[in-house]
Formats: C-alpha cells, sequence, structure tokens
C-alpha cells in the first residue's frame, strides 16, 4: 500500500512539474501569413499591414489573452528564462472580450509596430523580402503553441497559408494569391483531418482505444479518490476513539432522517412512513426523543400538519 | 365600399397565411402529441414531473408552427426572448448551475462511511463507452457518437453540457433522450436488476456505514475537487459547481448560499433549461433517423451502465469477506439518476425483504455516479475538443 501511494504521489508530483497549460490554448493554430498587404484586410482605422491569423482548431470559445507572438527566433534557445523569452515577445493583453475566439473561427492580428492602436496590433512588423518567423506561445512563455517561417519569395498580397495535406498526412503550408486568401476565414481544407475528432475516426474506428483510456481514466480517478477517503476515514476514526473514546455504529440519526425523507417519495400514502419520517427528523433536529442510543420515540404533538396523522398511533419505540 | 372589402379580404388571407394551421406539417402535430404524452406521463405517472412537465411544455411550446418573416419569437431566431433563454444551453451555462445545485442538495454521507461505493459508480460508467463504440458503429462521427454515449450516464445536464460542446445540432434529441430515459428508470431498471441477482443476494443486509465527521464532510468537496480536476480538467465546470455546491451545505456557515443554490437558483434553471431544451426538439430538427438511432443507443447504453454496476457489486463480493458483502441491487443506483435509481434500488430490495433498507447504501454509488458521469464527460470532451 505505501509503495502504491509513493508511486501515486510521485507521478501526480511529477505531472504537476510539467509546463502548466493555458486552458485549451493548445488548440490555437497559426493558420496564415500576409506580409505585404498593399490591396487587401484593412485595421480599425482603414490601415493595411502585415497581419497573422490564428485560428482556434476546437468546438469550445477560448480566449487567446495572455498569450504571445513574437518574430524574434532568439525565443527558441531553451536556456532561456520564461520571464527572458516573453521580454522579447508582444503579449496580447488579458481582459478584452476582442481576443476570444468562437469555435473553428480565426482571429487576426496586425504586425504593424503600433500597439497604442489596440489589443490586435502587436509591437513587431513584418517585412518583405525575408524569411519572416513567427513564434506563438502560451502564457507560462515557455510552451511554444505553433511557430511558421515565411519564405522570402513570398509576394505582395500574397499569404503564407496552412492547409492538410492529406497526402503527407500533415499539416503544410503553401503560398496563395490575393485571390486566395482568406483572413478572418477558415482556409480550404485546414480542418479536413487536423483535428481531434478526424484522428480518432481514422486512428479508433470503433472507439476501442478511446472507450479503454476514458474508462481508465474515470475509474482511476474515482479509484484515487477512493484511496484518499478510506485513509481518511482511518485517520479520522483513530482521532476520534482518541478524543471521545469508542463510539457506538449505529446509523446516525441524520441518516435515519434522510432515508425516510426520501422514502416518502415512495410511500406518499402511507400515514405510518409519514409519522416515522416526522419522528427522525424531529428526532434530529429537535432532541424530541429518549436520551438512549439508536432508540426514537414517537410522541402525540399538536402544532403541525401531521397532528390528524399522529393521533391514529399510539405511542411506540422503534429499535433499530 | 368595394375597395374596403377587397382590402379587408386580402388582409385576412394574408393573416390566415401567419397562422399556425397554415404554417404547419405534420410533423408539428406529432411532436405536439410527443409533448402531451411527456405531460402525461408527468403530471398522472408522477414520472419526474419537474423535468417533464417542462420538458413537454417545452416540445408543445417549440412545435407550434410560425411563419419566418424576422418576428423574432422563434427558438432559433436571433434576439428572440427564447433564443436568450436557449443561450444557456448553447454555451452550456445551465448544466453548472445544476450541478451547484445538486451539490448544494447532495448528502455524501452515505459515501463517505463506506468509500468503496466510490468504485461501483465508477463501474457503471461502462455504459457510456459501451454506447460511444455502438454510435460509431452506427455511423456517427466521433464527436457525435461522444455526445450520444453520455445519456449512459443517465445525466441530464451532464448530456447537455457535452453535446452543446461536441455535437450542438444533435443536442435536442440527446437532452430528450436523456431525460426521458432518466424519468423512465423505474420501468427500466428493476427487470434488469432481478434478472441479474439470485433471490439470496437479493437479500443481502448491509451493515450500516460507520459515523462521518463533520471535518470528513467539509474536506470531501475540497479533496474531491482536487483529485478529479487535476486529472480531468475538462471537467471542471461540471465538478467545480458540483463540489462548491456541497461545500456550500457541508460548511455549515453558508447555509442561506447553500439553500438558494439548491431551491430557488435550482428551480429557476431547471424550468428555463426544461423549457428551452423542449422547444429545441422542432420536428423539422427532430424527427429524423438520427433521432430514433439516439433512442435507441440512449436505451442500451442505459441497460449496459445498470448491468455494470450489478455485476461488478457481484464481483467485489467475490473479494469481501461474509458479512461486508453488498448487496447486488444497489449495483444499478450507479448511475447518476439521484435519487431515483437509489429508490429503486430500495423498492426492489423491499419485495424481497421488507425489514432491509437499503436507500442510504444505493445513496453511495448514486452520488458517485454523479461524479462518474461529470468525470467521463471531461474526459471525452478533453480528447475530442
Amino acid at each position: 500500500m505505501r509503495r502504491f501511494l509513493t508511486l501515486t504521489v510521485s507521478i501526480l508530483l511529477g505531472l504537476s512539474a510539467q509546463h502548466a497549460w493555458g486552458q485549451g490554448n493548445e488548440h490555437f493554430k497559426i493558420s496564415e501569413v500576409l506580409v505585404e498587404n498593399t490591396t487587401g484586410l484593412t485595421d480599425e482605422y482603414g490601415d493595411r499591414g502585415a497581419w497573422i491569423e490564428i485560428t482556434n482548431t476546437s468546438w469550445s470559445s477560448i480566449n487567446l489573452g495572455g498569450c504571445y507572438l513574437t518574430d524574434n527566433p532568439a525565443v527558441l534557445d531553451e536556456t532561456l528564462t520564461a520571464a527572458q523569452r516573453i521580454s522579447m515577445m508582444s503579449p496580447i493583453a488579458i481582459g478584452d472580450p476582442q481576443t476570444k475566439v468562437s469555435p473553428r473561427q480565426q482571429i487576426v492580428f496586425f504586425a504593424d509596430g503600433k500597439t497604442n492602436l489596440g489589443t490586435l496590433h502587436l509591437n513587431f512588423v513584418l517585412q518583405g523580402g525575408r524569411s519572416n518567423f513567427i513564434a506563438f506561445y502560451d502564457g507560462n512563455g515557455e510552451t511554444l503553441l505553433d511557430s511558421v517561417t515565411v519564405p522570402p519569395t513570398l509576394g505582395k498580397d500574397q499569404s503564407w497559408a496552412c492547409f492538410y495535406d492529406e497526402s503527407k498526412n500533415r499539416r503544410t503550408w503553401k503560398a496563395c494569391s490575393f485571390d486566395e486568401i482568406t483572413p478572418k476565414a477558415a482556409n480550404d481544407n485546414f480542418h479536413k483531418k487536423g483535428d481531434k475528432v478526424g484522428e480518432f475516426k481514422e486512428k479508433d474506428p470503433y472507439g476501442v482505444a478511446l472507450s479503454l483510456m476514458a474508462m481508465g481514466i474515470v475509474f482511476g480517478s474515482i479509484l484515487l479518490l477512493f484511496i484518499v477517503f478510506v485513509l481518511f476515514s482511518k485517520i479520522s476514526d483513530a482521532y476520534d476513539i482518541y478524543r471521545h473514546g469508542p463510539r457506538n455504529h449505529a446509523a446516525s440519526p441524520a441518516d435515519a432522517a434522510t432515508m425516510a425523507a426520501i422514502s416518502l417519495d415512495l410511500s406518499e400514502n402511507d400515514a405510518t412512513w409519514v409519522a416515522i419520517g416526522l419522528a427522525l427528523h424531529e428526532y434530529s433536529s429537535s432532541q424530541a426523543h429518549d436520551p438512549e442510543s439508536g432508540i426514537i420515540t414517537i410522541r402525540r404533538q399538536g402544532g403541525n400538519r401531521w397532528n390528524d396523522h399522529g393521533r391514529e398511533l399510539q405511542e411506540r419505540t422503534l429499535k433499530q | 365600399m368595394d375597395s374596403l372589402w377587397a382590402f379587408i379580404g386580402t388582409k385576412l388571407a394574408d393573416f390566415l397565411t401567419f397562422t399556425g394551421f397554415a404554417c404547419g406539417y405534420y410533423g408539428n402535430y406529432i411532436m405536439i402529441l410527443v409533448g402531451f404524452i411527456f405531460l402525461r406521463l408527468a403530471i398522472k405517472r408522477d414520472f419526474e414531473p419537474l423535468l417533464l412537465v417542462p420538458i413537454g411544455f417545452g416540445i408543445i411550446l417549440g412545435n407550434i408552427p410560425f411563419k419566418a418573416i424576422g418576428l423574432e419569437i422563434g427558438l432559433y431566431e436571433d434576439n428572440s426572448v427564447l433564443n436568450f433563454f436557449y443561450s444557456g444551453v448553447v454555451n452550456g451555462w445551465y448544466p453548472p448551475l445544476i450541478f451547484l445545485g445538486i451539490g448544494a442538495l447532495t448528502d455524501f454521507t452515505a459515501l463517505l462511511s463506506n468509500p468503496k461505493l466510490l468504485l461501483v459508480g465508477g463501474a457503471a460508467q461502462f455504459g457510456i463507452f459501451a454506447a460511444y463504440m455502438l454510435a460509431l458503429a452506427m455511423g456517427f462521427e466521433p464527436n457525435q457518437a461522444a455526445g450520444i454515449a453520455i445519456i449512459g450516464g443517465a445525466d441530464g445536464p451532464t448530456a447537455i453540457f457535452l453535446s452543446s460542446k461536441l455535437a450542438p445540432n444533435l443536442m435536442g434529441a440527446i437532452a430528450v433522450c436523456a431525460y426521458s430515459y432518466m424519468a423512465l428508470v423505474p420501468l427500466i431498471q428493476p427487470p434488469l436488476m432481478r434478472l441479474l441477482t439470485n433471490p439470496k443476494e437479493r437479500t443481502i443486509r448491509m451493515k450500516p456505514g460507520r459515523h462521518v465527521s463533520q471535518t470528513e464532510r467539509i474536506l470531501f468537496p475540497i479533496m474531491g475537487l482536487l483529485m478529479t480536476t487535476f486529472l480531468v480538467p475538462s471537467g471542471l465546470p461540471l465538478l467545480g459547481m458540483l463540489f462548491f455546491g456541497n461545500l456550500l451545505k457541508e460548511s455549515t456557515k453558508t447555509t442561506r448560499l447553500a439553500k438558494t443554490a439548491s431551491t430557488s437558483l435550482n428551480d429557476i434553471v431547471v424550468i428555463l433549461l426544461g423549457l428551452t431544451v423542449g422547444c429545441s426538439t422542432q420536428a423539422s430538427e427532430f424527427l429524423t433517423t438520427k433521432t430514433l438511432l439516439i433512442f435507441l443507443i440512449g436505451a442500451l447504453s442505459f441497460i449496459v451502465a445498470t448491468a455494470s454496476g450489478i455485476i461488478f457489486v457481484k464481483l467485489m463480493n467475490v473479494f469481501l469477506p461474509e458479512g461486508r458483502k453488498i448487496n447486488p441491487l444497489i449495483g444499478n443506483a450507479g448511475v447518476s439518476a439521484v435519487p431515483m435509481s437509489a429508490r429503486i434500488s430500495n423498492q426492489v430490495g423491499q419485495e424481497y425483504d421488507k425489514s432491509n433498507f437499503l436507500l442510504m447504501h444505493a445513496m453511495g454509488p448514486n452520488v458517485a455516479g454523479v461524479i462518474g458521469s461529470a468525470l467521463a464527460a471531461g474526459v471525452l470532451l478533453g480528447f475530442l475538443n
């Protein structure tokens, strides 16, 4: 048992030592980038600038506030601390409803260096004629969510767009002409197989793997709770005996009252059950009982709505 | 004068095209009939009236035909009042609030006094995954199959929560199916319980549970939250609210909040949830082959869940010493239809031994089933979202 507990605690601590994820941020993917924007999408002030589109690939709305975008490849240096890396990146403001992305929808950020214009503007500028590296980091400043390098060969008003290549069975990128660019809209074939549902459909068509994994996790969690509460109950009992001496293990009056109260739904026409339920309730709440353990008394009482039933019953003692 | 009569005639004819009689089709009438059946089951037969009355009336309300000309009156029309109420379903606000109420209502003492009953609640979740495989075999997509499968957990709010995330277009059918089977627990479970147990097993008497201290009752929601949500964070909305509600109850310092969560707030949410879920069953969306398949899979998953709980108890009894054996009739309560399935355990148990009260024992796996189905929903959401 001790070994098992040690193992369990070690696994939990090990898991907790892993990098923390923002909830659901792993579902964000960079889906399209346009560097030289001369005739396309404008910002809220009517200006054109380079833009980066990010897609929420999940079926839930997620806010990417608190994440970071950067064009500085130096952030990939693993020796950097989170604080050092964060200082090189453009933060996405927390708490702005604009950064909440609906299921399977897109958000566009302008890489124009004009952060004073709002949340959707980044502190770096993408420039044509050279390759542009873009990295997207989670709020912890350590977890790289996605990255892409846009080639220098991309022309004016051409975008670098991501789609799912079925023949290669992976995400891939291609240059899109002005007619094909889709800011704030899904790229063709972007979601086709590159999502979890598609993956499960392909790899686990009969659902056996998911069922085994999910049942294992559910049962494992419940087993963990069971172990914790068995241990806790033993400690609690030991402490109880230490404080108050051995206890009578009969069901507590509160348990009995709950049982009777729920039973009323079964026996609503049975006056006896009603009276017993009422007596048990009074036993646990108003101390109208004999002082002996495990014994209750049903007394004739005035002033309550069960009085008529009460009169029909003789005083009697129920022994559990 | 003629032109006036002509004008009146034209307007009246125009008005007639707006009436339900002109806009309806046979599907609306079938669904209105279904609504009446729900109301009859609830009012005359006392099958879960708190759920089936709002749902039944919602079915009728949602199937009143009208001409969609932008009057903003239908459930699916933006800015309509019903659409506003329905957003709580679509965005998944209602299920966690219901869980808050369940937490504030539920006494986990039965579970804490005999923690091994937790395992029964876990085993009964097998029905969910059996249904998942079955739904895949019937041609549903994995996300849709997961939404349908959760019906096996016999937990309406969880079914709504998961289907709103994974299969929004099937949510109406899944929700109505889940609540229907919850209401039909007294019909579905007893034959299975008799089939899977022998007379000797049915009369097993279980010892009363140990005394549970106040400290344990307070620590349970906190520990339960940490243990379950660290492993399955995707279950956070449901499990978080369930344990929060229970802490409000058990802390004894927030009785007012617990009372509000378990009474007024819960009632308000049940009204809005039931009514809008009922409304979402518009004939054009609901009367499809898929709905029939969902009901079929739901029934099978419910049967498998019940059987899994009972068989698991029998399996546990192989290893438990004499005198500590568990009555397998409480295995059915592993599904999370609280407290209906626990009542059924007690009822069937008393058919064979009138002085054998299984209710409190059955409440253990029953509340464990609530935790189990919320965990299963979280796991499915994590894998497929």
